[in-house]
């Protein structure tokens, strides 16, 4: 399938333009104070999005996208998040949408691709399991089927949302077969089955993020399971490598980037202005050639992908340095903007600057911008694997 | 000046003391800005540290203290940081009583130590940390009643403070001095919230309050911030220990691809960094106490080297642990989150590494000139 034509420089000044014109006043007052934005924000600005046809601009023509290539689609995230857009929530049109639309049957495209469409039903993952962090294959959850269904028992954690969604897909164990990653399968769970429950995981940040789910005898009709049984580690593969260059968070940096360049009108301690420090120049200078190194690997990335050849470590290296670049500026932003007396990180409460409270949590949350998606560690097992079979 | 007669078996009761405080003490969760039951919940730990006698470490036994080091205050301000205690350690014994000990003697000032070693008061400095000695307040004096007006945001601890120490510019004479206020007074107001390390804070307006003059004369709060930051640094030691010694027990205890984090030699060596780096903090911080006991003349220095490894160490260990943790180390049932919270705190109100890092570098200079 070819990717669609288009001329890089007039989309992103398209999609930067309009983000500026077709972002609700509302929603655009949260992003300048980093508020954290509600599901109905969420929905609302995804929609808006779809009408527009980029909310899953990425998707073939057939399935309702714009058979947009990676490049086209990276610029696209780029921009929305350079802008501060509410967060494209991906678990449903990046990840069970394509996984539908690779691996399932017609019927179950039916049933869920217009609901992750129009945002009239959220999605979330169930991945990770008290157990199996890092060693995801080691997932325990056990499907045993029954019949026309599955009788589900297991927990799941750190489901991001999971508060929100109505369905989950989920990888689970359908058999005993080895090596491990062969007894794996991919389960559509509806949440609101009975025996589930689903509770939220308070973190350091204070917002709501992630959750346990707890699957106890939950029946899932047979017509749920994606591609076949013991397919669940390649559909794993599959959703790695969809959400190979949405690690880099390339236009979430270039935002925190010149939130520090412009907190450099503010006064240090002494009452100087921070931008006459020279530290503090030459600090943002140095975050600056980061940020070049990081938009240049993404782009060698995107090359790649559009190329169609193989992704090597690209993502790896990228999660690496994407999340090394988002600490290093939040980190950055909290001493500049930070000084004297740091809030509690509540929405609301801001004190020497309205957008320090948003602020802290966005910087505390990125500590988890390391672990999450294949922690930094992992990530480095599989350069230096790679580096050693070479 | 006052060095340690605590010997090794002494100091080791002290420290079976602050575990077993920490173990006793009710998880003080200051959750409402505005709750009464925060302030409650604060004077009840202070009591309760007064009640130890511990209130009395560091200061001179004309005071009714222990006359020992500062060395075995830090010993207290570990356990606080280990801890999470919530009493306001570096604002009372730290800032107050740092300014309070340079202070010309008087019956007033002699009067105030007796009871903050007594835990009858608590007893912040306004302004201190930030190292200008800007004066925010202005002071009137009618029939030798002083009254003060003025503002500053981010009063650490808040309204659980029974009493405000500030420098204040006014009066027939037009020249600052310091004041001391009871926070109880008329005309003390406070707007308080919740800050990132689960304490409180309030900002402050005073509106023709009645103060007592403690000094006469311009009396620098350079004492105040320098014995803060110093207690500070101790407990950051406290924190980034206990960080560590969390971080190695679970590596210990997580198994992943069947064997346990701790197996694997990239883990260990990521281990022994922050080790080291806990190696570097913990000698440093004895040096410089035992220097500021005796009033070394390069104390400036020392003090800032002290602030820019604590920044160092601390956010290093305490980023650290909550990387190794992996996923738990985010959820807010681990203490890892809060102590790194704790250490951005201390960073934000006495300067971060990079701030420290200025200040020598600009006496680096000074030095330089004066040799020519």
């Amino acid at each position: 399938m070819s990717s669609a034509r288009f001329d890089a420089q007039e989309f992103r000044s398209e999609v930067r333009e309009f983000c500026r014109t077709h972002l609700p006043p509302d929603l655009a007052a949260k992003a300048r104070d980093y508020t954290y934005f509600t599901k109905e924000d969420r929905v609302r600005w995804q929609r808006v999005l779809h009408e527009r046809g980029w909310f899953a601009g990425h998707w073939p023509r057939e399935f309702g996208g714009q058979g947009w290539g990676p490049t086209q689609r990276f610029i696209a995230i780029e921009e929305l998040e350079y802008a501060g857009t509410p967060w494209l929530t991906h678990f449903g049109v990046s990840f069970a949408g394509p996984l539908l639309y690779s691996f399932g049957t017609t019927q179950q495209r039916q049933r869920f691709l217009p609901g992750i469409l129009d945002s009239t039903a959220w999605w979330c993952q169930g991945f990770s399991e008290p157990s199996a962090g890092s060693d995801l294959a080691s997932a325990r959850t056990r499907a045993r089927r029954e019949g026309e269904y599955y009788i589900v028992d297991g927990q799941k954690t750190w489901a991001t949302m999971a508060q929100w969604a109505d369905m989950m897909f989920a990888l689970v164990r359908t058999s005993d077969a080895q090596p491990k990653q062969r007894g794996l399968s991919i389960l559509l769970i509806d949440l609101q089955s009975p025996g589930v429950t689903v509770r939220p995981i308070p973190t350091i940040d204070a917002r709501a993020h992630v959750n346990d789910v707890f699957l106890d005898q939950v029946r899932v009709p047979a017509a749920n399971l994606v591609g076949s049984e013991g397919q669940g580690w390649e559909c794993v593969r599959y959703i790695v490598n969809n959400e190979r260059l949405l690690v880099t968070e390339l236009g979430k940096a270039r935002r925190y980037f010149e939130t520090l360049v412009k907190s450099g009108s503010t006064d240090d301690l002494l009452g100087r202005r921070l931008r006459a420090s020279r530290s503090f120049a030459r600090h943002v200078a140095e975050l600056e050639v980061r940020l070049e190194c990081l938009r240049a690997l993404a782009g060698e990335a995107m090359a790649a992908a559009e190329g169609g050849r193989p992704a090597g470590v690209d993502a790896s290296v990228l999660k690496i340095r994407g999340s090394q670049m988002q600490q290093a500026l939040l980190e950055a932003l909290v001493d500049a903007l930070g000084m004297q007396g740091l809030p509690a990180p509540s929405d609301g409460v801001g004190h020497h600057h309205t957008v320090l409270a948003g602020m802290l949590a966005d910087h505390l949350y990125a500590r988890a911008s390391s672990i999450y998606g294949g922690s930094n560690e992992i990530q480095a097992n599989i350069i230096a694997r790679s580096l050693v079979a070479a | 000046m006052n060095a340690s007669v605590l010997d090794a078996g002494e100091r080791e009761l002290l420290r079976d003391g602050f575990r077993r405080f920490s173990r006793e003490r009710a998880g003080c969760e200051v959750h409402a800005p505005d709750d009464q039951d925060a302030t409650q919940v604060i004077r009840e730990e202070w009591r309760r540290l007064a009640q130890q006698g511990w209130l009395s470490l560091g200061l001179p036994d004309t005071f009714g203290g222990y006359g020992l080091s500062i060395g075995d205050l830090g010993l207290l301000m570990r356990a606080a940081g280990e801890g999470r205690w919530r009493a306001p350690l570096v604002e009372c014994l730290g800032e107050a009583c740092g300014v309070l000990l340079v202070a010309p003697p008087s019956g007033a000032r002699d009067g105030l130590l007796a009871r903050i070693v007594a835990g009858e008061a608590i007893v912040g400095v306004v302004g201190a940390g930030d190292g200008t000695d800007n004066v925010a307040f202005d002071v009137t004096a009618t029939g030798g009643r002083f009254h003060v007006t003025g503002a500053r945001k981010f009063v650490t601890a808040g309204h659980a403070l029974t009493h405000l120490l500030l420098t204040a510019r006014g009066g027939p004479a037009q020249d600052d001095a310091l004041y001391l206020l009871e926070t109880s007074a008329l005309g003390v107001q406070w707007r308080n919230y919740p800050t990132l390390d689960q304490r409180c804070a309030g900002d402050l307006t005073l509106d023709d309050v009645e103060a007592e003059r403690l000094a006469e004369g311009h009396l620098s709060l350079k004492a105040a911030r320098d014995r803060g930051h110093l207690l500070a640094a101790a407990e950051v030691l406290g924190i980034a220990q206990a960080a560590f010694d969390s971080t190695r027990r679970h590596l210990a205890d997580r198994h992943q691809f069947g064997q346990p984090l701790l197996a694997f030699q990239a883990i260990q060596h990521r281990l022994v960094n922050l080790y080291v780096s806990l190696r570097e903090l913990a000698a440093l911080l004895e040096v410089v106490q035992a220097a500021y006991d005796v009033d070394h003349p390069d104390i400036e220095r020392l003090l800032w080297k002290l602030r820019a490894q604590a920044s160092l160490t601390g956010r290093q260990v305490t980023q650290e642990s909550i990387q190794l943790h992996g996923g738990m180390g985010m959820t807010a049932e681990m203490p890892a989150g809060d102590y790194y919270k704790r250490v951005m705190q201390i960073d934000s109100l006495y300067g971060s590494r990079e701030w420290a890092l200025d200040r020598l570098a600009e006496t680096l200079v000074m030095q330089g000139r004066a040799a020519r």
